[in-house]
């Protein structure tokens, strides 16, 4: 199984290195939706999901000042479930303890450049897993 | 003398299209000495009624209280409130050119060597008078003059890149590259390295309107 992090490295392959405050953003957002409830986003819903991922994402910088309850929020609304291998939760620990509001600025500002990035990330790693 | 003069002259001193949309020939009205409401130049002038009767302000003409014997306009204002393609199509002329209407890849290069002196004129609405109120250097739209500097040389060729790499006019108005074109991309860091750059475009629509106009097709140009 491809963690997080391997799919925020290939990536930051890919389009080249991004900014922290981008990388972090990306990271939460990748977090949020590898976690999320597959049996409410299954089916017909996931058809939808990436339309409504965005507005999501952005609701939940308004939860709160820091990103733990941008997390929290996010958790929530999706029912996200905390990544299962250990680098992802250490990384994901790191960053919500990190300062807030450059990462809150670009998950409320650049929104839809994050969830395409994190879009982005899924379609590598799995072109690469196909070509295994 | 004022530029609108100038370029007047540089066209070639062209009369005013008395005939406009009317079906049946019209006769040109008959001029008398007075002082242009527009240019403040002395000269041939008709009353603004036999100009025009559509200008629903007279606020726009500095000069409309000069002239004791009432409102009027000389040639070349006649001649550029007259000219209705200008209203309708996008025009260039250079500092010592005539005015010429422009195909896309004509104002593309206007915008390109963009210089103190030149004019351009990119109507949107096709609806409003643009050249008698344009000022040279500047970039003329519907409610205004956009200034154009060496940042938006930068974002019209990121622009013409992104309209090539398959982006559509609304597709470039949005905050990030849409899913659909961006999936299909082989390079996506120059498609994701160009997009901030219409940031500040994107914050004022008229200048996406205006290298819209510049880097169409043919095909998607109307006539």
């Amino acid at each position: 199984m491809t963690t997080i992090t391997e799919r925020m490295s290939a990536l930051a392959a890919d389009l080249g290195p991004a900014a922290d405050e981008l990388s972090a953003a990306t990271f939460l957002a990748a977090a949020a939706y590898d976690g999320r409830d597959r049996d409410v986003w299954g089916g017909d819903r996931a058809l939808t999901f990436w339309d409504r991922f965005p507005d999501r994402v952005r609701a939940a910088c308004y939860r709160g000042p820091t990103l733990g309850h941008w997390w929290e929020g996010i958790t929530r609304d999706l029912g996200v479930t905390p990544p299962t291998r250990a680098e992802d939760r250490a990384r994901l620990a790191r960053i919500i303890a990190g300062d807030p509001a450059p990462v809150r600025a670009v998950l409320a500002g650049q929104t839809a450049t994050v969830c395409l990035r994190v879009r982005l990330a899924w379609q590598l790693t799995r072109e690469t897993k196909g070509q295994k | 003398m004022h530029p609108l003069v100038a370029l007047w002259e540089m066209t070639g001193r062209p009369g005013p299209n008395w005939q406009g949309k009317a079906v049946k020939a019209v006769a040109a009205p008959s001029p008398r000495r007075g002082i242009c409401a527009l240019t403040g130049e002395h000269g041939p002038v008709w009353p603004l009624n036999s100009v025009t009767t559509t200008l629903t302000t007279l606020d726009r003409l500095p000069h409309r209280n000069v002239d004791p014997a009432g409102c009027a306009l000389g040639e070349a204002a006649a001649w550029a409130l007259r000219l209705r393609v200008a209203m309708q199509q996008p025009h260039v002329a250079a500092t010592d050119g005539p005015l010429r209407q422009a195909t896309p890849a004509d104002l593309y290069a206007a915008l390109e060597g963009m210089h103190p002196g030149a004019w351009v004129l990119v109507p949107q609405s096709r609806q409003k008078h643009l050249l008698p109120w344009a000022t040279p250097g500047m970039i003329r739209v519907d409610d205004g003059d956009l200034i154009w500097g060496d940042r938006d040389r930068a974002a019209l060729a990121a622009y013409a890149r992104l309209r090539a790499a398959g982006f559509g006019e609304r597709a470039l108005a949005e905050a990030a590259p849409s899913w659909v074109v961006m999936r299909g991309v082989a390079d996506r860091a120059a498609i994701l390295a160009d997009w901030p750059l219409l940031d500040r475009w994107r914050a004022h629509p008229a200048y996406l309107d205006v290298a819209a106009r510049a880097t169409r097709t043919t095909r998607e140009t109307i006539q």
